[in-house]
């Protein structure tokens, strides 16, 4: 219930923030913008990984809201609005840019076959090779979550990156909680299977 | 340890995973508590599930520093002053007249719309063919004294263009400056005539020539009589924030400074010291912005000195807008 009305009190200033942006009120714009952008930014990451990307994708997002403004009506929340552009910017982002090389799970070049068959190991940060063990090893997993379809990564990657409720993701989806739910198992499924020899 | 059958371990394995983000209700994680305690097969799920969950969260992308927001924020700012001079263009008459044309052609008679874009393209074919056929009589020439230059430079169909200046060094102060308005013209005049203004001005904000440029802002500057003409420093503005020439905007700055500070010269030079890429001139407007003490103060100018202290490339920037910062701010 707190959280309802605490909800509600975020949506009311939004609402106040929107009109005044609305009226040439940059300042209203600015803190808008402010109240959510962190958020976004780290959405951005969470999805592509990569930070320069991220940085384009805040600035396709707030360009996007800012344009679009005049036109919202307050059918949904503003913050479940702009998640939902996060979101659409990050899938189409990977699909336009198309400079990211994923390297396959299977046949991974220069990967040998014992380390395959017995699995590999995040190292502990004080090893020399650390660093970049772990690190090739961040890239299989990051390409592993790229294999998932738009709709059970965009609901890993805000569930499990990003912390968002199943009932917010379901908004921004514009979907059913069941129907997140079921994704969210089958991309969970899939990723264990795709990852299973890879240990802390 | 207890057999299950699949179609209830399916249940509880869901159940585990939604356990594990914390969106079980309380009942359903008793529940899943109380079986857990003699289900061998659970208790193996939950190690399975739990150790995916370290993988997954020790291989997290990294976190966006305060940096990359800054940096993001800072992009973004510049982005939307450059898209609203995109908007000013796209809300202009001839945006809403192409509009108008569209909603006429397809809300109002939707099903003629081809046939009615056509005659429209027709009409205004020859309503612009008309027009270029009688405009001989109002075609400019060369202006020579007593010729009516006045008359040429106040019609607002004059397109000037091609500005140059024939004689700057005459010790009265008068400037000759030659210019196309379709055909050349010469004009002479002191620097604070309203056509020799309106050219200069012309030529600050759009001659495509750097050094006529500047010679233009100079000339704006040399003057002591203009301190009221809002129309020149809008344009001395315009160009300090995006003359593409760093000299240019330098010299616009040098003009802005013998102006009256007020909050449009204020926040032009907030505007240079974020976005300006020449480092002379962003300490140009540090220390300009710190002149003025205090009363200027405020959340917009405290976001670009923290943005500066971080993020700018040039450490005596980054030094003096920590120093600028703390002094402004200090009760």
């Amino acid at each position: 219930m707190e959280i309802d009305s605490a909800r509600d009190r975020t949506d009311l200033e939004d609402r106040r923030l929107i009109l005044k942006a609305r009226g040439g009120d940059v300042r209203a714009l600015e803190e808008l913008v402010y109240r959510y952008d962190e958020k976004v930014l780290s959405m951005a990451m969470s999805f592509v990984g990569d930070m320069d990307d991220a940085k384009d994708i805040y600035q396709e997002v707030f360009m996007r809201v800012h344009k679009a403004l005049p036109k919202f009506e307050f059918r949904s929340r503003f913050s479940t609005y702009l998640y939902r552009i996060v979101t659409n910017a990050c899938l189409t982002h990977r699909a336009r840019s198309g400079k990211r090389s994923f390297v396959p799970i299977e046949d991974e070049p220069g990967d040998d076959q014992d380390s395959t068959k017995h699995g590999v190991t995040l190292l502990s940060p004080d090893r020399p090779d650390a660093a970049v063990i772990n690190h090739e090893i961040a890239s299989r997993i990051r390409a592993a979550v790229n294999t998932l379809s738009p709709r059970l990564r965009t609901v890993f990657v805000l569930r499990h990156h990003e912390g968002f409720k199943l009932r917010e993701i379901a908004r921004i989806m514009e979907c059913a909680e069941g129907t997140v739910k079921k994704y969210l198992f089958d991309a969970t499924r899939r990723l264990r299977i795709q990852l299973e020899d890879i240990r802390t | 340890m207890n057999k299950h059958t699949d179609r209830s371990h399916a249940k509880w394995e869901e159940w585990l995973e939604l356990s594990q983000y914390g969106e079980l209700s309380d009942a359903d994680q008793r529940a899943l508590d109380s079986h857990l305690e003699d289900c061998d097969q659970c208790q193996a799920y939950r190690a399975e599930l739990d150790q995916f969950r370290m993988v997954m969260d020790q291989a997290a992308p990294a976190r966006p520093g305060e940096t990359d927001l800054l940096d993001a924020r800072a992009n973004l700012w510049s982005n939307l002053t450059l898209g609203r001079a995109e908007n000013r263009f796209s809300n202009g008459w001839m945006s809403r007249f192409v509009d108008g044309l569209q909603g006429l052609t397809t809300s109002v008679f939707p099903q003629y719309r081809t046939v009615l874009g056509g005659a429209l393209l027709l009409i205004i074919g020859l309503a612009g063919g008309y027009y270029l056929a009688f405009q001989g009589d109002r075609t400019l020439g060369f202006a020579a004294p007593g010729m009516g230059q006045t008359d040429l430079l106040t019609n607002d169909d004059v397109a000037i263009s091609n500005v140059r200046f024939v004689d700057s060094d005459v010790p009265d102060g008068t400037l000759g400056l030659r210019f196309e308005a379709v055909r050349p013209v010469q004009i002479m005049g002191p620097v604070d005539d309203p056509e020799i203004q309106r050219v200069l001005t012309f030529a600050v904000l759009n001659e495509q020539n750097p050094g006529v440029r500047l010679r233009a802002v100079n000339a704006v500057s040399a003057s002591e009589r203009l301190h009221s003409d809002h129309e020149i420093r809008d344009a001395l503005i315009t160009a300090l924030k995006t003359d593409s020439n760093a000299g240019v905007r330098g010299e616009a700055f040098n003009a802005l400074s013998r102006y009256p500070f007020d909050e449009e010269i204020r926040d032009a030079m907030i505007y240079a010291l974020m976005f300006d890429d020449n480092a002379a001139l962003r300490i140009s407007a540090i220390n300009r912005l710190q002149e003025q003490g205090p009363a200027l103060f405020d959340e917009n100018l405290e976001r670009v000195l923290r943005t500066r202290m971080v993020l700018d490339e040039n450490a005596y920037i980054r030094t003096k807008a920590r120093t600028v910062l703390s002094n402004l701010s200090a009760p």
